[in-house]
């Protein structure tokens, strides 16, 4: 994993922590959401996880016009032979890149969630599969921008992980602008396969978790749930989600127990954008407010040592 | 000049004795007469620790009020009336700073941040909750730093200048009728009055002309009826509307007006519409999105207050 | 440490603040016993955390008032003391609060009251224990206080880490104490007196000097080793037991089991002379302290003038007239809690006296003696016609065949005969009264004089302790005088102690003979001297002040560090109790915790250890990689189920401090390599 987050960092510069979590979310099995002002790597974070993992990619820019069927694919209807065929959209990839997501309306959105929920599509009764490993890395602006749809509350929770990439420091933007030529993600050569990618995955599913853990995320749960400023604490889904991050985190140490510290790394990208708080309009607002609560919550529960 | 005078004169720290200080001042005094009068030693020793004692105190919360620097971080929205994180980045060079409250030095703001502990060389994240108590905007002046280390018997606090506006939005949870602009406001989608060719609910199927889209053919239903028909959708209801605020109203009834229009603005945008606003000689252009519900709360909440820079 | 964690240390840090300053006015042992025994109740109470007046919280209040209203009305019928009633007072509300809903605001007020205690204290204490008490006050009320402070006005459930906490507070009561002292020298004494209190009566022990001796009651005698007395000698014998007599006064007529004297008093006047003498006196510097509860004066065997008595209360002292009772006593006219005097006495010589004295009261034997009293004397003097002979086998055949006992007899009908024929065993005064009353049925003239015997050095001066008290006999030797005869074994005379109790003693002495003078007795004049020999320093100060009394004796020092590791233990013990962890797993990380520490890696608040190590990784630090190892195990065996094997943990450990001490040694290393 250490010489994937190398690798990765070739073209993504200056952004290890945010590279890392990436893997680390391929690695717990989920879908991540990039939130960012343009221009600022996102799409190439992800076309660049793809093409180390060796991972079929495709791209779908979400706009305003954007229908469901332009992504599951759609029924047609084979004159000749006079019956349906199916034929698959852009979804049908292992990674997919769905690009400024909060640009189409909220009923286009929704046509992802069953894909990323149980990774197939249902369609007139009949259930495609979908490729695995299966991701979707999902990029999104910053709300206020106008002309945008903020996610339903039912999308946002099917993402692992939110991460905010941010812009880059002097020096490395410098580097970047003498550096740069041509196609980015050209150069990346794939180090891993997806049957590497499986394997992580199934390494990450046996990381051994004591009780104590488990009683630490259930607190620290119990006091999103309990928290008044918090309209609704997180799911079981997304404790759940959370621990099957920290599980992919402790894979960085190479072991295979999970401690409070995986936790916690994992606790803000994960958590941050699921709590829906009082004060906020319309779940538009407060985007680092929840990841203040967060961190002032888990100060309060006491760490098991 | 007279200013500076004055900021020249303005005592670097205040000093507040609480209850219990008090009644530690009313023993020592008593503990100083009384070693005065009878001239018992150790009468004179107690005397001698509990001065020290309030000496210690001063010199341990002068450290850890200290070489502090602290940051305002505003909060996203702020509605009168309604509990809001105002949060505050304390940051400490060297050693340590126990037991601070935060709070806004001369402010209506009601709440206060309190820290245990600062570590040197660590930031730390710290909320208020606080309220304001009326819409428009409230100029910060600076932050007051309390601190009732070591003993809680004084109280010593320390303002540190830092001018800032909080621009507070009319008041949430006002039930209002629908805007009585209705019918002046402009209709959605003037182009196309049949307005079937949105991209909302199913309205109803019609065979497939000449160079339309295939993609909106229903494949099913045209199977089943043998001849290509299309879906057609209704385009969705987008309207614009432009609220008025009256500028002559002052006082509550501005207040009141400028909530309502809140509560109005909030509806409408949830519901897809565009909103516009006209308050006096400010105008917002209608549009849509929880953008423009900023836009629009901001400008509410500066009608009245346009002297203000 | 844990909000609940640091909630018991902070109520346990309160109550033994509470505990001390009540022990500063309980010590004096003049608070009533009830308000003793319900102090002490309601600490263990409040220490196994039993808050019975909770519910009662309205009650409870009022009837504190009623007590409180009770005691006060005890004032007012001069039952109390003003002081000590106010103190009663306090620690009813100390109780109470202690016992009560726990809440900051209670703790101030516990903290509030217990101080009024420890004012009440210093008003009516004056035991070394007193500052000791004081010191263990301000140490764990200040250190409770902050830990209150800390909590902050809402319930704080965030880890603290209190270490930094306590040393900030350490340098804080170190720095007051350095104060207070400071304030305590420099502070000009200057006493108005515009109200002075009444000294307290029945204040301090036994003492063994009383106005009579007698042979029955019942219980023991106490040997208390409290110093009732200090002497200074000139010449200076030098010598560190003095095992001489000191003589307070004489008895000549035995009535019913109990010795009177029978003097006649002449007027008070400011010297007294009992006898002519030459040169070669010994002049004796007496102060006889509170404790002594005695008016009487005494002075070394045989004492022939006294002169220059001071009496003196708590605040002021004054010039005093003495009273001579003759043959009986001498003793201070004027009232006070203490008094100074000189007093001279011949080298040991009996007082040469004229013969023409009246010796019948020294011969009278009363009526109702028990016959075989004087039969068993004359079977032992015989025929010898000599008084000293007599004596010194009287004396003998006393030592040999009786035992010597503290406990009394007893109420039995006569006390002498019951010593002499059916217990053969008793104390100084039943050997005494029974050599007298012996020699005097053979006719010779005898008396019992009563005082102390012995003496101890303690710095330059000899102390007398309660329990140094004694009796013993004189005789009339026709030509010579009254000479000295203790029937008494040796090993009854005076408080003999153990060898390393009487260290103790000696120690806990000298510590509070400095007490004494440099604290309860400082005063003006000693500031002013203080501050003259600053200002134009005496010549010869060199050679003066390396022996001198100034410098502090180094028991003392000794003593204070004893009792000040007593009082970290005390402190660290509450401190543990209050901190207990459950997994075998965490000792073994408080310890890696304990190295990183000493290491001094600057752990900051809540920092896990995962982040240190990734930390020293980064900076390439030396101890990395054996701190990564320790705290890999440490993860593996709190969290990935694999328990740490008994003799592994040590063995981690001995690695890890192998590499400290490598480390330490040349610590230069790691930042040349960066450099």
């Amino acid at each position: 994993m250490e010489r994937l987050a190398a690798h990765l960092g070739q073209v993504v510069l200056g952004k290890p922590t945010q590279t890392r979590l990436a893997i680390t979310c391929l690695v717990g099995r989920g879908h991540l959401l990039l939130e960012d002002v343009p221009g600022v790597g996102k799409t190439t974070l992800a076309e660049g996880l793809a093409r180390c993992f060796d991972l079929t990619f495709a791209r779908i820019q979400f706009t305003a016009d954007l229908l469901p069927s332009d992504i599951l694919g759609a029924q047609v209807f084979h004159q000749a032979q006079s019956k349906f065929e199916f034929r698959a959209g852009p979804l049908f990839h292992q990674v997919v890149l769905a690009d400024e997501l909060n640009r189409a309306p909220p009923r286009t959105q929704s046509a992802l969630l069953e894909a990323m929920a149980q990774n197939q599509v249902s369609m007139d009764s009949v259930t495609h599969p979908l490729p695995q490993p299966f991701a979707v890395i999902g990029t999104q602006n910053p709300v206020d921008v106008s002309g945008t749809y903020p996610l339903p509350d039912s999308q946002l929770d099917r993402f692992l992980f939110r991460l905010s990439l941010g812009h880059l420091s002097a020096e490395v933007e410098s580097k970047l602008i003498q550096s740069r030529r041509g196609e980015v993600t050209a150069p990346l050569k794939p180090i891993a396969t997806a049957a590497d990618l499986v394997a992580l995955q199934r390494a990450a599913d046996a990381v051994r978790v004591d009780p104590a853990v488990a009683d630490y995320v259930v607190a620290i749960a119990t006091g999103t749930r309990q928290h008044n400023e918090i309209e609704r604490g997180v799911s079981t889904r997304a404790v759940l989600a959370l621990l099957s991050a920290a599980r992919a985190q402790a894979l960085w140490e190479g072991r295979d127990f999970l401690t409070p510290a995986d936790v916690r790394t994992v606790l803000l990208p994960c958590w941050s954008h699921r709590l829906m708080l009082k004060s906020a309009v319309g779940g538009a607002f407060s985007r680092d407010e929840a990841a203040h609560l967060l961190d002032e919550l888990v100060r309060k529960v006491p760490v098991p040592r | 000049m007279w200013k500076r005078f004055k900021a020249w004169f303005r005592p670097p720290r205040q000093l507040k004795v609480t209850a219990s200080g008090r009644v530690y001042l009313l023993i020592t005094v008593g503990v100083g007469l009384g070693a005065l009068n009878t001239g018992n030693n150790l009468l004179y020793l107690v005397l001698g620790m509990l001065l020290s004692l309030i000496v210690a105190s001063g010199v341990l919360s002068e450290r850890s009020l200290r070489h502090l620097v602290v940051n305002r971080v505003m909060p996203d929205g702020v509605f009168a009336q309604e509990p809001f994180a105002m949060r505050y980045e304390i940051h400490r060079q060297e050693g340590r700073a126990f037991a601070l409250s935060i709070k806004e030095a001369d402010s209506p703001l009601t709440g206060e941040a309190w820290v245990p502990i600062v570590e040197s060389e660590t930031s730390r994240v710290v909320r208020a909750t606080c309220t304001a108590p009326k819409r428009g905007p409230l100029p910060l002046v600076g932050i007051k730093i309390t601190t009732l280390y070591p003993f809680g018997l004084f109280a010593k606090s320390r303002v540190i200048d830092m001018p800032e506006m909080l621009v507070v939005y009319p008041r949430r949870g006002f039930v209002c009728a629908d805007p009585s602009q209705l019918a002046s406001a402009h209709p959605g989608d003037g182009g196309n009055p049949r307005r079937r060719d949105g991209t909302g609910d199913l309205l109803g199927l019609r065979p497939l002309a000449d160079g339309e889209d295939a993609r909106h053919i229903h494949w099913l239903k045209s199977a089943a009826a043998s001849e290509l028909l299309r879906t057609e959708r209704e385009r969705e209801e987008r309207r614009q509307f432009v609220l008025e605020v009256d500028a002559s109203l002052t006082g509550d009834a501005l207040d009141r007006r400028c909530e309502e229009a809140a509560a109005q603005t909030q509806r409408l945008l949830s519901s897809g519409h565009e909103v516009g606003l006209r308050a006096g000689p400010r105008r917002l252009r209608a549009s849509a999105g929880p953008g423009q519900e900023r836009r629009v709360l901001t400008a509410l909440a500066w009608v009245g207050f346009e002297a203000l820079p | 440490m844990r909000p609940a964690n640091r909630f018991k240390l902070r109520t346990r840090l309160r109550d033994v603040a509470a505990a001390a300053a009540f022990a500063s006015i309980g010590l004096s042992g003049s608070v009533p016993a009830a308000i003793v025994v319900m102090f002490c109740l309601s600490f263990v109470l409040s220490m196994v955390g039993k808050r019975i007046l909770q519910p009662f919280f309205k009650s409870s209040a009022v009837a504190l008032l009623f007590l409180g209203g009770g005691l006060f009305f005890m004032v007012f019928r001069g039952g109390l003391d003003l002081i000590v009633a106010a103190c009663s007072f306090a620690t009813l509300v100390s109780c109470h609060r202690m016992l009560s809903e726990q809440t900051a605001r209670t703790d101030l007020q516990v903290h509030l009251s217990s101080l009024l205690m420890m004012a009440g204290g210093a008003a009516i204490a004056n035991d070394i224990w007193f500052g000791v008490c004081l010191l263990v006050f301000a140490a764990t009320a200040s250190f409770a206080l902050a830990l209150t402070v800390i909590e902050g006005p809402v319930e704080n459930t965030e880890d603290v880490p209190l270490r930094p906490v306590a040393r900030a507070l350490g340098f804080s009561v170190t720095l007051a104490f350095v104060g207070a002292l400071v304030f305590f020298v420099f502070f000009p004494r200057l006493s108005w007196n515009i109200a002075t209190r009444r000294s307290p009566e029945g204040l301090g022990g036994a003492t063994g000097m009383s106005d009579r001796v007698r042979l029955g009651g019942g219980g023991d005698i106490k040997t208390s080793a409290r110093v009732v007395a200090r002497v200074r000698l000139s010449p200076d014998p030098q010598s560190d037991r003095l095992d001489a007599y000191w003589v307070g006064r004489l008895f000549d007529t035995y009535r019913d089991g109990e010795w009177l004297g029978h003097g006649k008093a002449s007027p008070p006047s400011s010297r007294v002379r009992l006898a002519p003498f030459s040169l070669g006196v010994v002049r004796q510097f007496v102060t006889l302290l509170p404790s002594y509860e005695s008016r009487t004066l005494i002075a070394l065997e045989p004492a022939v003038w006294f002169q220059n008595a001071m009496a003196s209360s708590t605040t002021t002292s004054n010039r005093a007239a003495m009273v001579r009772v003759e043959d009986e006593e001498v003793h201070i006219a004027d009232n006070g809690n203490a008094f100074t005097y000189e007093a001279f006495s011949t080298d040991g010589a009996p007082l040469p006296i004229d013969d023409a004295i009246d010796l019948r009261p020294y011969r009278a034997v009363p009526a109702n003696i028990d016959p075989r009293v004087a039969a068993l004397a004359a079977q032992i003097i015989g025929d010898e016609k000599d008084p000293r002979k007599a004596a010194a086998r009287l004396t003998r055949h006393l030592q040999r065949n009786f035992a010597y006992t503290l406990e009394l007899p007893g109420d039995v009908v006569d006390p002498l005969a019951h010593f002499l024929f059916e217990r053969k065993e008793g104390h100084c005064e039943h050997f005494a009264s029974a050599l007298t009353l012996m020699l005097r049925t053979q006719g010779f003239a005898a008396r019992v004089a009563a005082g102390f015997f012995g003496g101890e050095r303690v710095a330059d001066q000899y102390v007398l302790r309660a329990g140094d008290a004694h009796a013993w006999s004189q005789v009339f030797v026709p030509g010579t005088g009254w000479q000295t005869f203790d029937a008494t074994p040796e090993s009854g005379r005076g408080g003999q102690s153990p060898s390393l109790l009487s260290w103790v003693t000696r120690a806990y002495e000298e510590v509070d003979n400095w007490w004494r003078t440099r604290v309860m007795d400082y005063s003006l004049i000693d500031q002013v001297s203080m501050v003259r020999t600053w200002v134009r320093p005496p010549r010869q100060t060199a050679a003066a002040s390396a022996g001198g009394p100034r410098a502090p004796p180094a028991r003392a020092l000794g003593v204070a560090a004893v009792l000040g590791v007593l009082t970290y233990a005390l402190f660290f013990v509450i401190t543990r109790r209050a901190d207990k962890r459950t997994h075998p797993a965490s000792s073994f990380l408080d310890d890696l915790e304990k190295r990183v520490e000493k290491a001094k890696l600057a752990q900051r608040m809540g920092e896990p250890l995962e982040d240190i190590v990734k930390r020293l990784r980064v900076s390439q630090h030396p101890l990395a990689q054996p701190f990564e190892r320790a705290t890999l195990r440490y993860l593996e065996a709190r969290f990935g189920g694999k328990p740490l094997a008994s003799n592994e943990r040590s063995e981690q450990l001995r690695q890890l401090d192998a590499a400290l001490t490598a480390g330490t040694s040349s610590p230069t290393a790691p930042n040349s390599k960066q450099r």
